[in-house]
């Protein structure tokens, strides 16, 4: 039986002569693999509509394995294509979606946030703050949203003035001068980052701290091939390295 | 294992002469199938018409095999294929030094040098960027390009990566390392095939030609 849904591509790669393995992020059924059989012959008619990132597609698949065999995929909407900075940003979204996500959990929210996420990138070059929101959701969706508010320990509301460390896996506890080497966090930041207000320059550059930090938390020890990428990139890019990074 | 029958050591040996007759046999159609493009059938054919057809030839690919495992490697400048420490193609002066041209693969400039009109030098990556695989920078040996842009001998870089989106994030790096030695920087154009219909043409590919046609 066939199934159908929008989705994107997160990544492809090369599968016997002339057929990729495909990553799918689908709407309706979340990440799906499949092969997609003769998509890579010169002369394939599904060569004119090659899987590429960051597009939006109506694909349609079949199959009772994990591995489902990719039937077709139209282009649904304007092509939006990212380049220099906003595509390495994208391309360290796709890589956290690969790693995090489970195969085959649906999640529409994430969906409406990713496909959000693409045109804007698509079209803004301000994106620091839409790419805060959209890893807090991811945090969300995995079950370890920040609680920025209390204190895990005692419930106790933030103070604004008070200094907070981020225990990953509980939440936020007052800082104690003993502990060394640790991330220390100003109640007031803490609040405005619970608010998402990342117009602030000063609260987005510590929100990416903190979002690092969890994700990093998240990933158990693998490091983000893309984060580096994208810092080589900015390092000989013009461009100040502080704003946008990942 | 103590065998004192003679008639037993020999049906053993036999059955020993006919295991290490089948092993050598079925490992040579193993390897022959690891060409693309080759499946088991088909590496069958070819070990059975090397071994009953043509064993002359058979040795000739054996030597040439060996011989250029031996003698071929890649270039110090370009990174393509040769038995020279230098490539041809970066040895002639009949090439411009001014110009490079980036490719993903050997392949690539093949079907470059094919077409004729490029008469500079190449850079082969041997891949492209792709974080998810894990394939960075390093591996693809921009270093080594880098170090070539800097000795003020390259005064133009044509990159001819491949139009994926992995292909484009490749060429946008390198286009920003070169730019910063003051390099001009191109990107081979994309568009309508020559011979092409349009009717045919996918919408992604339209748009983009499009968007960078050029006065006529």
């Amino acid at each position: 039986m066939n199934i159908e849904s929008k989705g994107f591509v997160l990544h492809t790669r090369p599968y016997k002569e002339t057929s990729f393995l495909v990553d799918i992020f689908s709407e309706n059924h979340g990440r799906v693999r499949c092969v997609a059989k003769g998509y890579r012959r010169s002369t394939s008619r599904q060569r004119a509509e090659s899987l590429s990132l960051f597009v939006p597609y109506n694909f349609t698949w079949r199959g009772k394995n994990d591995l489902k065999t990719l039937v077709n995929a139209e282009t649904c909407e304007m092509n939006l294509s990212l380049s220099g900075e906003r595509l390495f940003v994208g391309l360290y979204v796709n890589e956290l979606l690969y790693n995090l996500l489970a195969i085959y959990d649906p999640s529409k929210e994430i969906y409406a946030g990713y496909f959000e996420l693409v045109n804007f990138l698509g079209t803004s070059a301000r994106y620091n703050g839409k790419l805060r929101c959209f890893e807090l959701l991811l945090l969300e969706y995995l079950g370890y949203g920040l609680v920025l508010d209390i204190e895990y320990e005692s419930g106790n509301t933030i103070e604004l003035e008070k200094k907070y460390e981020y225990l990953h896996g509980y939440g936020l506890s007052p800082f104690e001068s003993q502990s060394e080497n640790r991330d220390v966090y100003v109640g007031a930041d803490l609040l405005a980052i619970q608010d998402q207000r990342f117009d602030d320059i000063h609260i987005e550059k510590v929100a990416r701290r903190l979002i690092r930090s969890a994700i990093d938390y998240q990933l158990d020890g693998k490091l983000l091939n893309s984060r580096k990428l994208y810092q080589q990139y900015l390092a000989s890019t013009k461009s100040d390295s502080n704003i946008g990074q990942c | 294992m103590g065998l004192k029958c003679p008639q037993d050591s020999n049906f053993l040996f036999s059955l020993v002469f006919e295991y290490m007759q089948e092993h050598i046999l079925s490992k040579l159609v193993d390897d022959l199938a690891r060409f693309p493009g080759i499946g088991k059938k088909t590496s069958q054919r070819m070990a059975i018409h090397l071994l009953n057809k043509d064993r002359k030839g058979a040795e000739e690919i054996s030597a040439s095999i060996q011989e250029a495992l031996s003698k071929v490697r890649k270039c110090g400048r370009c990174r393509a294929l040769t038995e020279f420490d230098i490539c041809s193609i970066c040895q002639s002066e009949k090439r411009s030094k001014s110009k490079i041209c980036v490719v993903e693969n050997l392949q690539d400039l093949y079907a470059i040098e094919q077409g004729g009109s490029f008469r500079g030098r190449y850079f082969v990556l041997y891949g492209h960027l792709s974080p998810i695989d894990g394939i960075s920078a390093d591996d693809l040996g921009i270093d080594l390009l880098i170090d070539q842009l800097s000795n003020g001998e390259v005064q133009e870089i044509i990159i001819a990566t491949n139009l994926t989106v992995e292909g484009q994030a490749t060429a946008y790096f390198i286009a920003e390392k070169a730019r910063s030695l003051d390099i001009t920087v191109s990107r081979i154009a994309h568009g309508v095939p020559v011979g092409g219909e349009l009717e045919y043409l996918d919408g992604n590919t339209l748009n983009l030609a499009i968007e960078t046609r050029q006065g006529f």
